[in-house]
């Protein structure tokens, strides 16, 4: 059972693969995301994409989706929804948001003010929305993909460390390859394909599959290796801060899917490995003397420093 | 992104040789001196004190080898440079031995040597810098590591393959003007930027906007707070074109393309590329820039 | 490849330059006692001024200063040492020249001139003193010096000061068992050109004349005469006569050696069991040697007199080390020529009355019988005369002032009389001095013998029995025969007047007494076998190597030595090992194939670097997969029981065994 739903959870990423070109490895790190349960924040220039991502997603695993673009002016009225005066029946009816979707995707975050960024992070944190007194539950499978411009900086609030740790994983799509391009140019405009993509999953299928994941066996071993791995971005050289626990955890959640979306009944260090960077690479911060160094270069570095075999 | 580091070192430290320093031939006259003292006047305990130091000149031997031996180069990469610079590589040196090994020094021939301790750190990051000439693919030789310690008695050393290259840019060169009108057939695009000086609309003021552009006149008309917003219009793309000076030779168009390149980076401008047989789009920024010069560096090298 | 060698780091550290003083103080303080005070002063001043540089107070002095002052400490070894190039004078300009460059040590290279002068330095301490204190502290002033070696080769920004120590221990432990086997089997040759040693010390011990009082003043001091190591037994303490001088011509007051007739030695009839014995002696700046009473042969380089003592051919200013063997029981020259009865019944012709006019009454008593004259000589003494330690002085007749005035003195005073009796009595008598007794060092075997030991005793020549040894000290005190001098005299004011701290004085039972010796003991093994082992090493190898040959000398060299230095590579070159099995066979295993180009990168789990390898040698990550499987199902699987270590053990050895064909 198990493996047909894994099964057909590779066929949603060989199907998202037609949209998202030579993107392999970026469309299943988004979909681990989504296995983990967890929301995925998109660093990345604008039309590298991100929103063709969000959208096939969505219609590959059923869901329901909205996008927000972001702007300085937005309050966070405009994401969560307004209650308004209803004057036939005398009362104040609740018109829901953007937000109250299965999938959100909520470009160039960094745009808007951080009172309206908080409103967005809340929600994603507690699964719910707190307006006027009133809590609202949001749908079950709620899956955000945030976007932000990393070379812009005019005029904008980047998200502080703080809320970047409610974020699973972070991800940058970057240029397709030259082939893949060319494949692009070719086909002409990417929306078309979009709209034909038919639903592989369900929502329920989704659900169970993000069960599933959690059940995969992680060895004591496997596990020593992920403690080794977070310690020393705690103590190791080159490090400002390191992970939290909360971010250890998230670790484990995601080499946990990753293993299972490829189809293995049990974690492999290499599973770590391959979730590492986009796990822990917006949760660690270079020391003052290795500034400039890029979180991936501190992730390389970090791999090179922790034997993999090393035993106790 | 991710990937798998690609400079592993695949050999082990290769052989050790290992020869007596100026001051061990020193040491060596030094215990003739003391055998001569010994033999003329007979005293057993100088003759002691000989044999001890000459041991001790034989242990030297196993310690200077030992010092050495188990370090290896770990991983190497190497930071890009142009041409005529020296080309900077992190080499790492570890060593799994549990040992100390103190006073390292690495050099390529031509080199300013670097000496480092494994002792506190392990593996340790040097900076080794190794002179270019020619721009594109800078491989470097096999690195020198030698050391003498702890008598300064032997020097020991060996070879070992760096497993890293590093990408050279053409020297840049500030020769020539940038052709204008160099080919172009896109529409100029809309750039907000803080320093022109084009006015172009007002927008609500939102915090975080800078103070300096609020709209005190508007405000004062009791309209709201706005902000001004400046525009420049680009009328053109800037394309740095290869074949823009058909009579000058490939090296030096390329060294005149790269000083442009870093130009206009630094001046945030908007700039493509065109090569006979590449093209890069206008674009901005680090990334950017990266392709374009690397695009320079390796221009008509067999890539490898 | 040829390269330019360029040291952009050449400083000391500021440990370095601590360790280089404590260094120059560690091998110059042992010379303290004779260098001249200049020396001493300017020493102390180039530290004073280094230390204040060294603080930063000071900067280095001009280059000129240095010249003033090279000139000057020149000028001042000149004088002080008055041209002589004796070895103290080249010992003063190495210290002199030791402090000078420590005020210009900066670079690595004056540290290492400094240090290599200091380790000569060290060496000569050695031609002064050869305690075996002195060798130990030498030892730690060695140590300093290879510590300040270290400092100079280490990162100049180390301050630590304890780390070099520690290498430098480190280092020179395993070069102790390499300097022993290199100290016993390297060839002692003799030197290579004549050497000038100190002859400024003071002759001791016995002269070649006795007038009373001579011996007693030996007394007075516990100086090392020499020390005897028997085999076997010791002799009976009442034969422990050590035969140093025969003195046979008298002049009324002291007895003196007198002219020798250049024949051969005395015959001797040995009766009984002879004893071997080797000697120590102790620079005495005389030519006599010491032997049991009586010696068979002389020793190499020396000669045996006519009475048999032991003359050797040239003085001994060192201490020297000889094997004899003696006669305890012997009957020596049963003839007499008419010179030599002559010669030993030879007296001044007038003075001492009283005692001529005493010797005739008793021949007359005796009817001429040797042994009752000799009887009642010591009958007499025995009757009222007092052995004393410090007795009154004598005049002009001073048997007759000893014989019946003072009547007390000390041995020279018995033998001297008993002999101008014998003589006056016609009967030949001559006066032997040397020691008597000695100290038995139950834990090495051996007798030591010191001044106070000193003895004066008389040889009566009896018709058929040659010459007889009469002690008449015996008689008046025969515990001085049976006891030690020690332990006699310990209560006598005179005795050990001169070494007034002398343990000796205050140790003479219990436990201390048992440490003394043990510690004296020692002194002498050090002595014998290291100090002197030059006067062994011949012996000693033929006993152990079983014949001296090259090839058996190499062998003995080789063996030892390559033994020690094996032990250090393995200490050295290990790596570390895992304790787990299945991790060692692991860790062999990747050694293995480290060997072939391959070295497994931290980050790389065991599929991956299978995979890696596979990229060049597909043969060989064929070999490795299933241990990297039979890992991962170990390490990884949900359940790993004890099957799944035994897979991967065997997937192990499997490789291993492909591996190796």
């Amino acid at each position: 059972m198990a493996d047909t739903l894994a099964k057909q959870v590779q066929q949603a990423c060989e199907q998202l693969d037609q949209v998202i070109l030579g993107k392999a490895q970026q469309v299943r790190l988004a979909v681990t995301c989504l296995l983990s349960g967890g929301h995925l924040l998109i660093e990345d220039l604008p039309g590298m994409g991100k929103t063709t991502l969000a959208h096939a997603l969505a219609s590959v695993f059923g869901l329901a989706d909205s996008r927000i673009q972001f702007t300085s002016d937005m309050l966070p009225a405009d994401i969560l929804g307004v209650s308004v005066f209803d004057a036939p029946s005398g009362a104040f009816v609740f018109h829901p948001g953007p937000v109250f979707t299965q999938l959100l995707l909520a470009d160039e975050i960094n745009r808007t003010t951080p009172k309206t960024q908080s409103a967005l992070l809340e929600a994603m944190e507690e699964g719910q929305v707190t307006q006027d007194g009133e809590t609202r539950q949001l749908p079950d499978p709620f899956f955000v993909i945030a976007t932000q411009n990393p070379l812009t900086q005019f005029g904008t609030f980047p998200l502080p460390e703080s809320q970047l740790d409610r974020f699973l994983m972070r991800i940058n799509l970057g240029y397709p390859s030259p082939e893949a391009e060319r494949t692009l140019l070719m086909r002409g405009d990417t929306l078309s394909r979009r709209q034909r993509l038919p639903a592989v999953l369900s929502p329920e299928k989704l659900r169970e599959a993000q069960q599933a994941c959690q059940q995969v066996h992680a060895s004591s071993d496997l596990i020593h290796y992920v403690q080794r791995l977070v310690q020393y971005t705690r103590e190791g050289d080159g490090f400002s801060y390191g992970v939290s626990p909360r971010g250890a955890l998230a670790l484990l959640r995601c080499a946990r899917s990753w293993a299972w979306l490829h189809e293995r009944q049990h974690v492999v260090p290499e599973d770590v490995q391959r979730v590492l960077e986009p796990v822990v690479g917006h949760r660690i911060r270079a020391a003052e003397d290795m500034a400039g160094h890029t979180s991936a270069r501190l992730v390389s570095e970090l791999l090179s420093r922790v034997d993999v075999m090393a035993s106790g | 992104m991710i990937s798998w580091p690609a400079g592993l070192s695949l050999q082990r430290e290769g052989k050790i040789y290992i020869l007596p320093t100026a001051a061990g031939w020193g040491f060596v006259l030094l215990l003739v001196l003391l055998l001569l003292l010994s033999i003329n006047f007979e005293n057993n305990l100088t003759f002691a004190l000989t044999f001890l130091l000459a041991a001790l000149m034989v242990v030297a031997i196993l310690y200077t080898y030992s010092n050495l031996a188990g370090v290896r180069l770990v991983r190497a990469t190497g930071q890009p440079c142009f041409a005529g610079e020296a080309a900077g590589f992190t080499l790492q040196l570890g060593s799994d031995t549990g040992r100390e090994h103190q006073q390292i020094q690495l050099s390529w021939p031509g080199s300013l040597p670097i000496t480092v301790d494994l002792v506190e750190q392990n593996p340790v990051q040097v900076e080794l810098a190794l002179p270019t000439q020619r721009r594109g693919w800078c491989t470097p030789p096999r690195v020198k590591l030698q050391t003498v310690f702890p008598l300064g008695l032997f020097r020991s050393w060996c070879y070992q393959p760096v497993m890293a290259r590093a990408l050279v840019y053409p020297a840049p060169l500030n020769g020539v003007s940038l052709p204008s009108t160099a080919g172009n057939t896109g529409q100029g695009g809309l750039v907000v930027q803080s320093g022109s000086d084009d006015f172009s609309d007002l927008k609500r003021f939102q915090p975080g906007m800078s103070p300096q552009h609020i709209a005190w006149k508007v405000y004062a008309r009791g309209q709201g707070l706005h902000a001004k917003q400046y525009a420049a219009r680009q009328d053109l793309d800037i394309w740095l074109d290869f074949s823009a000076w058909p009579e000058a030779e490939t090296e030096l168009r390329l060294s005149w393309l790269c000083y442009w390149a870093l130009k206009l980076s630094r001046e945030d401008r908007c700039y493509g590329l065109r090569l006979p047989d590449q093209t890069w789009p206008p674009a901005r920024g680090d990334y950017h820039r990266q392709q374009v010069l690397q695009a320079l560096a390796l221009y008509g090298q067999v890539n490898s | 490849m040829k390269q330019v060698s360029v040291k952009p780091v050449d400083k000391l550290s500021r440990s370095a330059v601590l360790w280089q003083l404590i260094a120059c103080v560690a091998v110059v303080l042992p010379n303290v006692v004779w260098l001249p005070a200049w020396v001493l002063l300017l020493g102390a001043g180039c530290i004073a001024a280094r230390v204040m540089i060294h603080t930063g107070r000071w900067s280095f002095p001009h280059w000129s200063l240095r010249l003033l002052l090279v000139v000057a400490a020149a000028a001042g070894l000149l004088v002080s040492f008055n041209r002589d190039a004796s070895l103290n004078a080249m010992v003063a300009l190495l210290t002199v020249g030791l402090a000078l460059k420590l005020l210009e040590i900066y670079r690595r290279r004056d540290a290492l001139v400094l240090l290599y002068v200091a380790l000569f330095v060290a060496a000569t301490v050695f031609l002064f003193e050869q305690s075996l204190l002195m060798a130990v502290y030498m030892c730690v002033a060695v140590l300093a010096v290879i510590a300040a070696l270290v400092s100079v080769w280490q990162d100049p920004l180390r301050e630590e000061m304890l780390r070099p120590l520690k290498l430098a221990s480190r280092m020179l432990l395993p070069a102790l068992p390499l300097m022993l086997v290199l100290f016993f089997l390297f060839p002692r040759i003799g030197p290579l050109w004549s050497v000038e040693l100190d002859r400024s010390a003071a002759r001791t011990g016995l002269s070649d004349s006795m007038a009373p009082g001579d011996i007693s003043r030996l007394t007075r001091s516990d100086e090392l005469a020499f020390r005897a190591v028997f085999e076997g037994e010791p002799p009976a303490p009442s034969l422990r006569y050590w035969r140093v001088l025969v003195l046979s011509a008298f002049d009324g007051r002291s007895w003196t050696v007198g002219s020798s007739s250049a024949r051969g030695a005395e015959v001797l009839d040995v009766q009984g069991e002879t004893l071997t014995y080797e000697i120590v002696q102790e620079p005495s700046r005389q030519r006599w040697l010491y032997a049991l009473d009586v010696p068979l042969a002389a020793p190499p380089q020396a000669q045996l007199t006519m009475p048999r003592t032991l003359v050797s051919a040239n003085e001994v200013s060192q201490r020297i080390q000889y094997s004899l063997t003696s006669a305890p029981a012997y009957q020596l020259a049963t003839q007499l020529s008419q010179a030599e009865r002559r010669a030993y019944t030879q007296l001044p012709s007038r003075g001492n009355p009283r005692s001529r006019e005493l010797v005739s009454t008793w021949l007359n008593e005796s009817q001429g019988d040797v042994v009752t004259l000799i009887d009642q000589i010591l009958a007499y003494f025995h009757a009222s005369f007092v052995y004393t330690l410090e007795p009154m002085a004598l005049g002009e007749h001073s048997v007759d002032e000893f014989l019946f005035d003072t009547r007390q003195g000390f041995c020279e005073h018995f033998a001297s009389a008993t002999a101008f009796m014998l003589r006056a009595a016609d009967i030949p008598a001559r006066v032997v001095t040397g020691y008597q007794g000695g100290e038995w060092n139950t834990t090495q075997r051996y007798l030591t013998l010191r001044q106070y030991d000193a003895h004066a005793w008389v040889e009566v020549w009896i018709e058929g029995q040659g010459w007889q040894r009469l002690d008449p000290t015996a008689a008046v005190a025969p515990e001085r025969i049976e006891m030690s001098a020690d332990q006699l005299f310990s209560g006598q004011a005179g005795f050990l007047a001169d070494s007034p701290l002398s343990a000796r004085r205050l140790i003479r039972q219990g436990w201390l007494l048992q440490a003394r010796m043990r510690y004296d003991a020692l002194n002498f093994a050090w002595q014998r076998w290291v100090l002197n082992y030059h006067h062994q090493q011949q012996n000693l190898l033929q006993d152990w190597l079983g014949g001296i040959t090259p090839w058996k000398m190499v062998l003995a060299l080789l063996v030892p030595g390559a033994l020690v230095l094996g032990w250090l590579a393995w200490r050295l070159l290990r790596w570390p090992q895992p304790q787990d099995p299945l991790q060692r066979h692991l860790q062999r295993l990747l050694q293995r194939v480290a060997r072939q180009g391959f070295q497994r990168q931290p980050d790389e789990t065991l599929n991956r670097f299978v995979a890696r390898v596979a990229a060049h040698s597909p043969a060989l990550a064929e070999i490795l997969q299933p241990v990297a499987e039979a890992y991962e199902q170990l390490h990884y699987a949900p359940s790993t029981d004890a099957q799944a270590r035994q897979r991967l053990l065997a997937a192990m050895r499997q490789a291993e065994t492909r591996l190796k064909s």
